[in-house]
């Protein structure tokens, strides 16, 4: 029931019934104005009426256009339409509304006008003349016959004069005679009326006005409607000492001619009083008729405004739906209240939303899946243990799992989109990672690998990398996709497996008949040293010493092959780096007691977490080979320096090992750190394998190049790290 | 509309706009009693004679002589004061037509109550006549215990011009004009 109520068009039934209203009091305005007692009636109320609704009309649509003037400014959806609707319903009611205000005024003016016409007022003074006149005639006629009966009583005794009186009265149809003495004092009185009663005699003003031969009359009118001819007359006494007498007559005016006298009266002075509001009359009707238009175009207003927000709100709820769709919010319905074509628009509007809706769902869903696809491939991409990276075109990270990251020890996932140099300035294994590898990248290689050999805080990695590009549809950049491996492990196992190997084949099968062969070329050497003499003694002593000589050599071989593929375990202890190389650098001191290797130490080399035996062996190694390649060189030298630096590699302490011998050829340079590589005639060829084993079991790195400036030579450069164990920086000496 | 807002706010405002428009204070009387003072006639009974200024304004000059009836009302009330309010004891009106009579160019008065006519030649005289018709008053039906304790009661007297008796452009016009009032604020006098 509320609700219904609520749904009620009340703005419009207002508009309605106003109008109702308003078109009554037009038409009983209309009908008053033709009649003068119904107009005076009428007009207070209808004027009341009509002020009433003007100002609350007035107050209505102020209220409005204000609310529609802070929602324009506010720019509240349909404000704008709402007032130009507004604008032109108020063009379209003024236009027609002027026109009737303009005909009505010229119609009030001349239809008032109408009411007066000159003649008739003319004539209605010339009625009253008429009756003027003949009435004048007649009241002087009774003057003059009063004052001849006032002259005819003056020889007529007192007791004589009621007859007199009586005579006289009938005689000229008086309706009172009375014959006043001094002081008011009536003498004598004749009246027609059967009713006796007292007479009135004249008024004192009367009385001042009344003069001998010269009678006052006039023309009265009386309560029941007639007119009477007062005459009072007196003459003056011709005898001395008498009494002054004063005569008194009512004469009746002919009721005819009082009825046709007092209604030309009336007429005119209804005229007179019609021509005199003239004026008023017409400024109440323009008055009347300004209110009735101007409520008429306030309603109109109004209508307007009611009307213009009903049209304009399925605009607005459609602009305010829209509005909620852009912004996300494809649940948004609206009601549909109408069945014109707004009606289907908004109907319309809810199929779109739904659609749309749906499709969001279906999108939804479809991303859903995408993102479990994302993330399934995700985890498979974090669990594996090679290093994946997806670069676009431009070399733009676009994905990375946790395995890249923790190889090339770089966050990665945060790197995404951004340019690989970029993300290389920061994480300096990603940039030694790129730089290997960005000449095939920059080629696009359609498919590449290569090993890149990366050094870190911890040490060298060798990365096993696999490349592919993607030329992807519908894009102009492609892909790389790029897997690697940290095979650092791999190989170090894969080689200690084979020189392992190596080294128990060596022991089980040369060491073992070593020992026999030597026994053997010994025994030979005793038993047959007894039987021959001379030149066949010295044979056999020689040959049988180059047999035990090259079997000592052999075994020398062996032992050096099992220390390299039985390497002990290390036993780290804090080392001075500095004061080894000092130690062993004494060893190697010429027969002048000059040390045969120039040192050139950073006072500010930390000290290092490793195994002073095998880092000795080390330097012994290094330095060995530095001396046995300058054999032959007058000057040779051999140089020995070491430094701290803190580069992108992380802090390391760097060992250089720099000789001034002819330098390491270089078919040999790929291979030196291989066993049994060497191109020296002595040599096992295992002590610089032995020695990459050993910076290598340090977590260091070792290379080798020749000297490209100076006297030229070989330079071998070891970077150990010094992250492990307590780093004390020794003072300076 | 804002679901806070009443929708009788506008007419409810208009509507405190009209009675304002209506409560406008009115103009000074056209005609007004200068002074009074009565007379007992008995124990019940008072005579109150009333010392009125019949200076017409133009508007109703040139009304009466363009045809207008004007009408006068005095009246006249015995009153007790209370705390709140006045009692009336005792009240008489007494109402007079003035109008200009065409056929012998004289005015006519007319007392409404009894229907006594005067003529009078000049308008002078007839609003002379009109005062002395309006001016005395009788009231009748006074209590006894007035008279012993005149302090206790008040004489109160009006004088208006009927103003619905006057032709209603003539109300409107003149009326808005503020050339007319409808009626004079009680004068009071002491019955002692």
């Amino acid at each position: 029931m509320v609700a219904g109520l609520r749904g009620f068009p009340w703005g419009l039934f207002g508009i309605g019934l106003l109008f109702v209203l308003l078109l009554t009091s037009l038409v009983v305005m209309g009908d008053a104005a033709q009649n003068q007692a119904r107009f005076e009636q009428l007009f207070l109320w209808l004027l009341v009426f009509h002020v009433a609704v003007l100002v609350a009309l007035g107050g209505l649509i102020i209220y409005q256009v204000a609310r529609m003037a802070i929602q324009y400014r506010r720019g509240v959806p349909g404000s704008r339409l709402t007032l130009r609707l507004v604008a032109v319903f108020m063009l379209v009611a003024v236009l027609p509304v002027s026109v009737v205000y303009y005909f009505s005024f010229k119609f009030l003016n001349e239809g008032v006008d109408s009411w007066f016409d000159v003649r008739v007022e003319s004539a209605l003074e010339d009625a009253l003349e008429l009756s003027r006149s003949s009435l004048d005639l007649r009241v002087r006629q009774l003057a003059n016959e009063t004052q001849e009966l006032m002259s005819d009583l003056e020889g007529v005794s007192e007791g004589l004069v009621p007859l007199a009186l009586n005579d006289y009265r009938r005689q000229v149809g008086a309706q009172e005679l009375t014959l006043v003495g001094s002081n008011n004092r009536i003498i004598a009185s004749s009246t027609d009326s059967p009713i006796r009663r007292l007479p009135t005699p004249p008024g004192s003003d009367i009385l001042m006005r009344v003069r001998p031969e010269q009678p006052y009359s006039r023309l009265e009118p009386q309560p029941d409607g007639s007119l009477i001819i007062r005459v009072v007359a007196t003459t003056s006494s011709r005898r001395p000492g008498s009494e002054n007498r004063i005569l008194q007559g009512i004469y009746p005016v002919d009721p005819r001619m009082s009825a046709l006298s007092l209604r030309v009266q009336d007429a005119f002075a209804d005229y007179r009083e019609f021509a005199y509001l003239r004026g008023p009359m017409i400024q109440g009707f323009v008055f009347t008729l300004s209110l009735a238009l101007a409520i008429s175009l306030m309603a109109a207003l109004w209508a307007g405004l009611l009307v213009a927000r009903r049209m304009v709100r399925p605009i607005s709820d459609l602009v305010q739906g829209t509005r909620m769709v852009a912004q996300g919010d494809y649940s948004t319905r609206l009601a549909v209240q109408r069945a014109d074509e707004l009606g289907f628009l908004v109907q319309s509007f809810n199929t779109m939303t739904r659609t749309l809706n749906e499709a969001r769902d279906e999108a939804e869903r479809n991303r859903r899946l995408l993102d479990a696809e994302r993330a399934y491939l995700e985890s498979v991409l974090q669990h594996l243990r090679s290093g994946v990276l997806a670069l676009d075109g431009s070399l733009r990270l676009r994905t990375a799992n946790a395995a890249a990251s923790e190889i090339l020890e770089c966050d990665l996932q945060r790197a995404r989109t951004r340019v690989m140099s970029e993300v290389g300035a920061e994480c300096p294994l990603v940039a030694q990672f790129f730089e290997a590898i960005s000449d095939a990248l920059v080629r696009q290689e359609e498919e590449w690998s290569r090993q890149v050999v990366v050094f870190t805080r911890s040490g060298r990695k060798v990365l096993m990398t696999r490349a592919v590009w993607l030329p992807t549809s519908g894009s102009s950049r492609g892909l790389h996709a790029i897997v690697f491996d940290d095979m650092t492990e791999f190989l170090k196992a894969q080689r200690d497996a084979a020189w392992g190997e190596v080294a128990r084949r060596l022991a089980h099968e040369i060491k073992n008949p070593l020992t026999p062969i030597q026994l053997s070329a010994e025994r030979l050497s005793r038993r047959l040293g007894k039987v021959l003499e001379g030149a066949d003694r010295e044979v056999l002593d020689r040959a049988t010493g180059t047999i035990v000589q090259q079997v000592e050599a052999m075994k020398t071989l062996v032992n050096a092959f099992r220390d390299y593929a039985q390497a002990p375990q290390l036993e780290r202890a804090s080392v001075d780096l500095n004061q080894l190389i000092r130690d062993v650098c004494e060893l190697y001191l010429d027969q002048d007691g000059r040390s045969r290797v120039d040192v050139t130490l950073d006072a500010s080399l930390p000290r290092i977490h490793g195994d002073a035996g095998r880092l000795r062996q080390l330097l012994h190694n290094l330095i060995k080979n530095a001396l046995e390649a300058g054999e032959g060189h007058e000057d040779m030298e051999v140089h020995v320096a070491t430094a701290y630096l803190d580069d992108s590699a992380g802090p390391h302490i760097e060992l250089r090992v720099i000789d001034t011998g002819p330098g390491i050829k270089p078919e040999f340079l790929e291979r030196i750190f291989e066993p049994y590589t060497t191109d020296k005639p002595r040599g096992t060829g295992l002590g610089l394998a032995v020695a990459q084993k050993i910076v290598e079991e340090h977590g260091g790195m070792i290379e080798c190049h020749n000297a490209e400036s100076g006297p030229g030579g070989a330079v071998f450069r070891i970077r150990i790290p010094v992250e492990h164990g307590p780093v004390v920086h020794e003072e300076p000496e | 509309m804002p679901s806070g807002a009443s929708p009788w706010r506008g007419p409810f405002v208009a509507l405190c706009c009209l009675f304002a428009l209506l409560a406008l204070p009115v103009p000074a009387a056209a005609v007004e009693i200068r002074g009074a003072n009565h007379l007992w006639l008995d124990d019940t009974t008072v005579l109150v004679r009333l010392d009125i200024d019949m200076r017409l304004p133009a508007v109703l000059e040139d009304a009466l002589a363009n045809g207008v009836i004007l009408e006068f009302e005095a009246e006249t009330r015995l009153e007790r004061g209370r705390r709140v309010g006045r009692d009336t004891l005792a009240s008489e009106t007494r109402r007079v037509q003035l109008q200009y009579f065409a056929l012998n160019r004289h005015y006519l008065v007319t007392a409404v109550t009894d229907e006594r006519m005067d003529l009078k030649p000049t308008l002078g005289d007839a609003l002379d006549q009109v005062a002395r018709r309006l001016g005395r008053l009788r009231l009748d039906g006074i209590p006894a215990s007035a008279r012993p304790n005149p302090g206790e009661f008040d004489l109160a007297a009006r004088l208006m011009l009927v103003y619905s008796a006057l032709p209603l452009p003539l109300q409107l016009d003149a009326g808005l004009r503020g050339d007319l009032t409808t009626r004079q604020e009680w004068r009071r006098w002491s019955l002692d």
